[in-house]
């Protein structure tokens, strides 16, 4: 790792004011919340802006709200470990506390942020790698080659780093929308379309937006969620494969003939972006879950999988343990059927 | 009777309290006046020419102190080994031609580290791209990229390309072993990439004065560290000084001379400022020496009852761009072949192969987990087939006591027979062996399985420096300082050299102040590298008090008018036996040798080496020669879970059965215990150098996979004590710093076996190996029904 290159350190106390200094300081300027994912991004080479633009200063923006009309709000700055103890969260969207508690090492969440797990960048060996090293293998397409270095060819047009939050597939099931702040004024994303797909350019946020909001829509309170992580490492590793799974499940009575609805499950770890499984709301939405149908749901979660062998695992291993986390969050619904509603 | 007061008891460490208070200096904590910052330029390609170097804007850049190129050196080799068969091969920088990714170019010192990487960034280079060869087999083939000729003596009779060495040996006859066997089986094993993963970066500060140089470095031995500075410098080793520091991890990975140790003094000396380099972490992981993957083949014979009749052994060693320590690993390689079991009839060759990767080094087992990995599972493998308990093919073949090894080194008191039979008691291993392989549980997708695994591990050989010094001076009020050239890096040596005269001298663990590992003051030391540092350090001191007790005693005797023999020390007091009430402190002996003694301050000497009677270290070519004193031997088994849905396996329990012959401090050797159990289970499964083309892909903690807090299983242990330690008689330790990382790993193996079915022929044991295992399985069965 390098040593920490020079930039301008700017830190405004209302956020138009961050907004206006992002925009004036140009296309060479980042916002920071909690920097666990930008500080050795920036060691590496990785990132190299002349200014980088705090958010610590500004008030409220880690505020956690319940509003009786909305929904839940989560401020950007809401560290990751406020999530997993926030009693509304913990009364409301239990899952995204699981979530949450997922991600990293305890003194990482206590850093990092909601805003930061929304916005992180895509990862692959061929990319995160030191200044130095890149001079070594420069062709990765993410940081200005040609082709992509982890495409098995070697000669894809396309950029195959991968989204590897375990916060914002479980928030993307959740339907939350975003807020998006520049000085030209402030516009509102679903999560869903958030996210491009393309490893080299992730997400719609334009360089000079700033997210300022994060809003779990009231409809979605007291929805079962689940989120099931596969890793090496328990206490550090990104997901080789994330699943999330929201459903509810209605029936007359306790008994298993609960019928699903309102299901979306969101894979993280194995695209270049949290993808949302499109067949399985047809497949399962009105009928009662069997084991057929988780069969059958597991097996088009990991066709939807698209991962390369560039961030951990052959891929596919990392098909076959989408299958089998798709599967546990299904089982782990029908264990939980009698408290779903 | 032995009444021991401070040997064999787990004393706290003597290093203990200046590293928990953040006392302890590390090279990183050195900080002088006025010093520099250096960095060094590597190659980006692992095989290229290097048609030109333009070192003009760097050297103008404001800030650059000093740039060096091989043109700035004397142009001297240095290698690990440095025989006659095999001299050092590798220039301190390279000259016109780089062999792997991360060779070191050009080294630069500026003001600071922002500077210095810019200056870097000026130096331009023009490079003939060479084709590169990664696969040993590939680079073996005739016509293959060379990278350097074969060593004379394999090319004069071979026309594999690429060999830096090959050591073969034998005996018997293996041909008619292999026809009178009632069966055998032919099996490959392959081991991976990994690294040692020491926490302490590598860092070196060199300061020149004028004539003399002060170095300070991440080492595993200052003296075999000054030897090779000072040779590649061209400096007598009395201008080198190596400093002491505590080393923050080593595991192998710092035994060598690194470049940037050189590039330190080199330009300290033409700037006239102390200069450090601190290795970055990716620098380590990309261009830094990693351990050495072998690929096994083996061919064993036996008779019906399991007993070892033949085997052939053919081991290839992807040792990376230069010599390093590969041809090391194919003599190793044999020797933890031969040492644990006996084999009537062995051929054995093994091949060095150099390969466009990083320079191999030493690590932790240095060959012995990949040997007991391949031939521990073969021998589950052949138990099975010819239906004998995995317990009972071991205590037939496993070596006894008073035995004499084919290279005439001699068991003495092994014990790795009960440590078979305790590890089998303590586990119920047979009970369990096969349980949910015969009957699996229904409900369940998580089987269970148990395995054992067995080594052997020398204690010390012969390498220079060979024999490691210690004295002691005594103090005007009895206290003692200990100068030892002993390097503690996390190991414990400062503490049982601190027991071992403590319990000599009748003196308390505080009364003694040890000074270590600096190459002016303190006597030449083997090295903390070798596996020997207890055995042969330990008998040094102990030798070195034997001196100092004998001439306390001498004068109290004088004194005392008695006999000396009339004498015995408790406390640091010298008391008559016959007359308790004649007594004299230390304090008062030593004065009376001052005064009667021309002034003598009392100071004991002592020096040990291994093998006394052996003039050199063994043919690493032929194995000719003796190896070592004292072999360790131990058994291992490991209690394993695999979810057959993920394909995951956890290593949940390990248990190791050891011989160490006497522990001098138990709690220091449990820790060697579980430190390995934990460095097996990452090696089998989670750390892996991934590469591509050379280059390293996975350059972080986050990337390479050590294991955590969370990741570590259940480790016993159990001591067969064969040996004694008695005041004043020269004792025999045996290893247990390294030897047992390679029975658990195999032990593991076995395990996953057991559970599942699935033998895994390579390292690491990933989900990915055994889930494809299992499928293969379950077509196998299909196919039957």
């Amino acid at each position: 790792m390098q040593p920490l290159p020079n930039f301008q350190y700017l830190e405004p106390e209302t956020i138009h004011e961050a907004a206006k200094l992002l925009m004036d300081s140009g296309t060479q300027s980042m916002v920071i919340s909690g920097g666990t994912d930008m500080l050795p991004s920036m060691r590496q080479g990785i990132f190299s802006p002349d200014v980088v633009i705090s958010l610590q200063a500004i008030p409220h923006l880690r505020d956690v709200e319940w509003d009786d009309t909305e929904g839940l709000k989560i401020g950007p700055l809401a560290t990751l470990r406020s999530l997993e103890t926030n009693a509304e969260i913990l009364q409301h969207f239990p899952v995204i506390a699981e979530a949450a508690h997922a991600v990293g090492s305890p003194q990482l969440r206590e850093m990092a942020t909601v805003g930061g797990n929304i916005c992180l960048d895509t990862r692959c060996y061929y990319y995160n790698q030191s200044e130095n090293w890149q001079a070594c293998d420069q062709e990765c397409l993410k940081l200005g080659g040609e082709t992509c270095k982890a495409a098995p060819s070697g000669r894809a047009k396309k950029c195959f780093a991968v989204f590897s939050a375990d916060l914002a597939p479980v928030l993307v099931a959740l339907d939350a929308r975003i807020t998006l702040l520049s000085a030209r004024g402030e516009r509102h994303v679903d999560l869903r379309e958030f996210y491009t797909g393309d490893g080299a350019a992730p997400h719609v946020k334009a360089p000079d937006e700033i997210l300022t909001s994060v809003l779990v829509p009231k409809q979605m309170a007291g929805i079962f969620g689940v989120y099931q992580k596969y890793r090496i490492r328990n206490s550090i590793d990104y997901p080789i494969a994330g699943v999330a799974l929201t459903l509810r499940l209605n029936g007359p009575d306790k008994s298993a003939k609960k019928l699903v609805k309102d299901v979306c499950l969101v894979i993280s770890g194995v695209a270049s972006k949290p993808l949302v499984v499109k067949k399985i709301p047809p497949l399962l939405n009105g009928k009662a879950l069997d084991d057929a149908l988780i069969e059958e749901a597991a097996l088009l979660a990991k066709k939807a999988a698209l991962p390369l062998a560039n961030t951990g695992g052959e891929r596919a291993h990392r098909k076959q343990m989408i299958y089998e986390f798709t599967k546990k969050a299904f089982e782990q619904a029908i264990n939980n059927g009698s408290q779903i509603s | 009777m032995n009444h021991l007061r401070h040997v064999g008891k787990s004393v706290k460490r003597k290093d203990g309290p200046d590293k928990v208070t953040g006392r302890a200096m590390y090279c990183q904590d050195v900080k002088l006046p006025g010093m520099l910052t250096g960095r060094i330029l590597r190659s980006p390609h692992p095989h290229a020419k290097i048609v030109s170097i333009d070192l003009g804007k760097a050297k103008a850049l404001d800030g650059v102190k000093g740039v060096i190129t091989v043109e700035d050196t004397k142009g001297i080799k240095h290698g690990f080994v440095e025989t006659p068969r095999y001299p050092a091969d590798q220039e301190v920088l390279a000259r016109d031609r780089v062999v792997h990714v991360g060779e070191e170019i050009a080294a630069v010192a500026a003001i600071d580290e922002v500077t210095a990487q810019a200056a870097l960034e000026l130096i331009e280079i023009e490079y003939e791209i060479l084709p590169p060869v990664f696969d040993p087999h590939k680079a073996m083939r005739e016509g293959a990229p060379e990278i350097h000729p074969s060593h004379p003596k394999v090319a004069e009779k071979e026309s594999y390309a690429n060999i830096g060495g090959k050591t073969e040996s034998g005996w018997g006859d293996v041909e008619q072993g292999f026809a009178d066997s009632y069966y055998v089986r032919e099996d490959r094993y392959e081991s991976h990439l990994r690294t040692h993963g020491y926490l302490e970066p590598q860092v070196t500060v060199a300061q020149w004065e004028s004539d003399k140089l002060n170095v300070w470095t991440s080492s595993m031995g200052a003296f075999n560290k000054r030897a090779k500075l000072a040779k590649v410098l061209d400096l007598p080793y009395s201008s080198v000084r190596v400093h002491k520091a505590y080393v923050g991890g080593a595991f192998g990975g710092k035994v060598d001379l690194y470049s940037h140790e050189y590039c330190a003094a080199r330009l300290s000396m033409l700037t006239g400022r102390p200069v450090r380099f601190v290795a970055s972490r990716e620098e380590i992981f990309s261009a830094y020496r990693h351990g050495q993957p072998l690929v096994v083949e083996i061919k064993t014979g036996v008779k019906k009852d399991g007993t070892l009749v033949a085997q052939e052994l053919r081991i290839i060693n992807n040792s990376g761009a230069y010599r390093g320590s590969g041809v090391v690993v194919v003599f190793l390689a044999w020797g933890f072949t031969m040492a644990p079991y006996r084999v009537p009839n062995l051929k054995y060759e093994g091949y060095s192969v150099y390969t466009n990767y990083t320079v191999r080094a030493p690590q932790r087992g240095h060959g012995c987990p990949q040997v007991r990995f391949a031939i521990e599972s073969q021998l589950d493998t052949i138990a099975e087939e010819i239906g004998v308990n995995p317990i009972d093919i071991r205590l037939r073949n496993a070596r006894v006591a008073d035995e004499e090894l084919p290279n005439k080194d001699n068991t003495h008191e092994a014990g790795l027979q009960d440590c078979i039979k305790i590890a089998a008691e303590k586990t119920d291993l047979v009970a369990k062996y096969g349980r949910d392989r015969k009957s699996p549980p229904k409900d369940s997708s998580i089987r269970h399985g148990i395995g054992i695994g067995i080594s052997a591990y020398m204690s010390g050989t012969l390498i220079y420096p060979n024999g490691s010094g210690v004295i002691i001076k005594m103090n005007d009020d009895g206290s003692a300082v200990v100068l030892t050239g002993a390097i503690d890096l996390g190991q414990g040596a400062e503490t049982i050299i601190t027991q071992i005269v403590a319990e000599e001298l009748s003196l308390e663990m505080d009364d003694i102040k040890i000074v270590s590992s600096d190459t002016d003051t303190t006597p030449q030391d083997i090295g903390a590298w070798i596996s020997g540092l207890t055995y042969v350090t330990g008998n040094a001191a102990r030798q070195a008090a034997t001196n100092a007790r004998v001439k306390l005693l001498g004068v109290a005797a004088e004194q005392m008018n008695v006999t000396a023999d009339d004498l015995y020390l408790d406390n640091k007091e010298i008391i008559s036996q016959s007359n308790p009430d004649n007594r004299l402190s230390y304090q008062q002996v030593i004065a009376a040798s001052v005064a009667n003694h021309h002034g003598d301050t009392v100071i004991g000497e002592g020096f040990w080496r291994t093998m006394r009677d052996e003039p050199n270290h063994p043919s690493l070519a032929t194995t000719k020669g003796r190896w070592t004193e004292n072999y360790a031997y131990s058994a291992q088994t490991a209690e394993v879970e695999v979810d057959l849905d993920t394909g995951e396996a956890k290593l949940v329990k390990a248990l190791t059965v050891h011989d160490c012959g006497f522990p001098i401090n138990p709690g220091l050797v449990k820790g060697q215990i579980d430190g390995q159990v934990s460095m097996a289970l990452g090696h089998a499964f989670m750390e892996e150098i991934l590469t591509k083309d050379g280059y390293t892909l996975n350059t972080s903690w986050l990337d390479y996979r050590m294991p955590t807090i969370h990741n570590m299983a259940e480790s016993e242990d159990a001591d067969v004590i064969t040996e004694q330690y008695e005041v004043g008689q020269s004792y025999r330790t045996k290893e247990v710093g390294e030897g047992l990382v390679s029975g658990i790993l195999a032990a593991i193996a076995n395990a996953i076996y057991d559970a599942t079915g699935v033998r895994l022929h390579s390292t690491p044991f990933s989900p990915e190996k055994i889930l494809k295992g299992l499928r293969e399985l379950e077509r196998q069965q299909k196919a039957a029904e």
